[in-house]
């Protein structure tokens, strides 16, 4: 009885040791995925294509110059076509953004969760990732997208005040790269899904060459945006105010 | 009874000059109606469409920072509002207690943004009854998942075909015309034919519009929007009735259920609405009330509320740092700003135009009493021989000032009534432009009693003034150097 017993406690010491090796350290993990994206002390910019796809409508492209600061939590977006929306501009300090118009010459106070340019793409999704900060990994589980091993992990915000209350992601296990997630709301729906196909390496620093967003709650409404020529070359402070924006259009 | 019946045949006696003093009153005091009227009626109508929309004349808003700093606007407690209502003697004939949000209605891939209200269907009767519906209607909408929306909302979501024809539409249909009368080589009047092809497919649009609408009943919208708290989330909802409307911002639900999406607590509302009985001196009645709220609440002082918006009032709490509840006693004046001010100001300067007009008439009547009593010099010279008082002589020309100021000025209002009756005939709803200003499509006028009043008195003073000294000097007159003049 007494070998039954030893057998048995060291089955199961042996099943526990080897869940909790194959259980990901999801804190680890976030926050690694944050810094791959997270450019610290370098400033980043990249000339962005935005084509969005409607039903009954034509596609529309937008093309902008995008520089971005993560030590400062700043963004500063300048539009450069079409030529009727040239000179307009966000400006993102934490979690304030203003919108610029040159025909108007005034700032509209926005929001970091309202759309980009009425695309399927959010003002959130060109600031800097903070998933380690936001989310907390409920489940998590291994999958195949494509010919990538993969982590399917659901995210759930820490608290009521993140935009996103929930994110499934999936994760390449070789590099923590993430090539799909969803976002759903407090109801539990889906509204959107982000493709990753392909990235781009900048000073070491993981950056999306395209991203495929699908807006669930409308079918047939798509956006792809593409980041070309990133550059981690230093920024003049003044690219990182409000007043860049009124500047450009001068 | 003798001295009126003289000065009536006395104007007679001079109809043209009569005729043209009187018409340059009445056409002072036709102004006056028609602008004044005219304007009343714009304000009274943007005050009428806008209370119904924004729920109340004076209303209430507590807010609060939640811990990420951001501004939390909930209606906690309102006992203290409906207490000092009651104590000022303030009449109501409604309250609403609502929460509003801005969303997105989405159906079939279409998506509009709309202000999502959310109503106690229980308490607010207001707003079922007030609601005129082209299909369904808002029984049974306590509790369900029902929503109501708008002809327009419902027209943009493709749930039902346009009533109108886009400028897009009526730039086709007369290329098309034109095409096809060139091709017929007939002559042709393009505007007039255009006019009734438009007249025609708006017709059979709105008929079709009607045809369809109660198919829609039923059909499943989504609504995203974001929590209190900025979260996203997305609601499902069925829609219960389409309302016919000339201009509209809200699609409504029941309270409960966009408190749940909108992260509030059960029973909670944002917005409190006062629908008062008179809402004349509206500013003075919230002046009243914010004075007898102030112990009660931490109130936003009045400096910062008169003559401001609630959204820019909000967006400046904002930005200030400060602990516990703060809360907000506007009305509807404020929130229209600067668009009430605009009509104020047209009305007083129609009253001032009215007055520069009253002037100017007013040197006309001096001089033309002057040159009257030159005429009639011999006239009042035999009257005082026959015996007849020198007060009578004065009250004979004060009289026929009086009988000159009413001739012109009734007539002159008559016809500022008579144009704005006019005006009231024309249909406007095409114009979804000018919706804000109109009543069920049309213009209507609301002249103001006591400004008319007042006018009429004004118009009667003046009149005599300028008559008085004429009046006294002719009473003045010796009788038999009057006789002896020579013209």
């Amino acid at each position: 009885m007494k070998k039954i017993i030893i057998l048995f406690f060291l089955l199961a010491l042996g099943t526990i040791t080897s869940l909790s090796a194959q259980t990901p350290d999801w804190t680890k993990i976030l926050t690694r995925i944050d810094e791959m994206a997270d450019f610290e002390n370098n400033d980043f910019s990249a000339e962005i294509t935005v084509v969005s796809q409607k039903p009954k409508e034509d596609d529309s492209t937008m093309v902008a110059r995008y520089f971005r600061r993560d030590s400062e939590k700043k963004f500063t977006i300048v539009l450069l076509k079409p030529e009727i929306q040239k000179g307009q501009g966000y400006f993102s300090a934490g979690d304030d953004l203003w919108f610029y118009d040159p025909e108007s010459r005034k700032f509209a106070y926005s929001s970091l969760k309202d759309s980009f340019q009425d695309s399927d793409a959010q003002n959130s999704d060109f600031s800097s990732s903070s998933l380690e900060e936001d989310y907390t990994v409920t489940t998590s589980s291994d999958a195949k997208l494509g010919s990538n091993e993969v982590y399917m992990a659901t995210l759930m915000a820490k608290d009521r005040t993140v935009p996103v209350p929930k994110r499934i992601m999936w994760i390449r296990k070789d590099n923590f790269l993430v090539l799909k997630e969803e976002h759903y709301s407090l109801s539990d729906r889906l509204m959107r899904t982000i493709a990753y196909p392909k990235y781009q390496t900048v000073n070491g620093k993981f950056v999306p060459a395209s991203m495929l967003i699908l807006d669930n709650l409308k079918p047939g409404e798509k956006t792809q945006i593409t980041f070309a020529g990133p550059s981690v070359s230093k920024l003049p402070d003044t690219v990182f105010n409000k007043e860049y924006l009124q500047r450009v259009n001068q | 009874m003798l001295l009126p019946k003289i000065a009536l045949r006395n104007l007679s006696r001079q109809k043209r000059r009569s005729i043209l003093l009187g018409s340059a009153l009445a056409f002072g005091m036709l102004i006056l109606v028609a602008v004044n009227g005219f304007t009343g009626g714009l304000v009274s109508n943007v005050q009428k469409n806008f209370a119904d929309l924004v729920a109340g004349h004076i209303f209430f808003i507590q807010m609060e920072k939640g811990d990420d700093g951001r501004l939390l606007t909930m209606v906690k407690d309102d006992k203290a509002v409906m207490e000092t209502v009651k104590t000022l003697g303030l009449e109501y004939t409604a309250v609403t207690r609502r929460t509003t949000q801005m969303g997105t209605v989405i159906y079939s891939g279409e998506s509009v943004g709309r202000q999502i209200t959310g109503v106690n269907w229980l308490e607010d009767n207001l707003l079922a009854s007030s609601l005129k519906f082209l299909a369904g209607d808002a029984k049974n909408m306590n509790g369900s998942d029902g929503i109501i929306i708008s002809t327009a909302l419902a027209e943009n979501l493709g749930l039902i075909p346009k009533k109108t024809l886009s400028y897009k539409d009526k730039a086709e249909l007369k290329q098309q015309l034109r095409i096809k009368w060139k091709a017929a080589g007939q002559s042709y009047n393009l505007d007039k034919t255009m006019e009734d092809e438009v007249k025609r497919l708006e017709a059979e649009r709105k008929k079709l519009q009607f045809e369809k609408a109660p198919q829609a009943i039923g059909e499943a919208v989504l609504v995203q929007l974001k929590t209190i708290y900025g979260q996203q989330n997305v609601g499902d909802f069925r829609i219960r009735g389409i309302y016919e409307a000339q201009m509209d911002i809200s699609a409504y639900t029941d309270r409960e259920i966009l408190n749940a999406l909108v992260a509030m607590p059960k029973g909670s509302y944002n917005l409190f609405g006062l629908f008062l009985k008179d809402y004349s001196s509206l500013d003075m009645k919230t002046i009243l009330l914010h004075a007898a709220l102030k112990e009660k609440y931490d109130l936003i002082p009045l400096e910062k509320i008169m003559g401001r918006d609630s959204t820019t009032i909000v967006s400046d709490l904002t930005k200030e740092d400060f602990k516990g509840s703060k809360s907000l006693v506007t009305n509807l004046n404020n929130e229209l700003g600067a668009l009430i001010g605009i009509l104020n100001g047209v009305q007083a300067g129609s009253f001032v135009l009215f007055l520069i007009i009253l002037a100017v008439v007013m040197v006309g009547l001096v001089n033309t009493f002057r040159i009257v009593i030159y005429e009639r010099t011999k006239e009042i010279g035999t009257m005082r021989a026959v015996g007849v008082h020198r007060s009578q002589i004065r009250n004979l020309f004060l009289l026929e000032a009086l009988f000159l100021s009413i001739g012109g000025t009734i007539p002159g209002a008559l016809l500022g009534v008579g144009v704005l009756n006019l005006l009231k005939m024309f249909e406007f709803s095409s114009f979804t432009e000018m919706a804000f200003f109109l009543d069920g499509g049309r213009i209507t006028a609301s002249v103001d009693p006591f400004l008319l009043l007042g006018s009429f008195i004004t118009v009667m003073i003046f009149t005599l003034l300028a008559a008085l000294l004429p009046a006294n000097r002719a009473a003045k007159m010796e009788p038999a150097h009057a006789l002896r003049t020579q013209f």
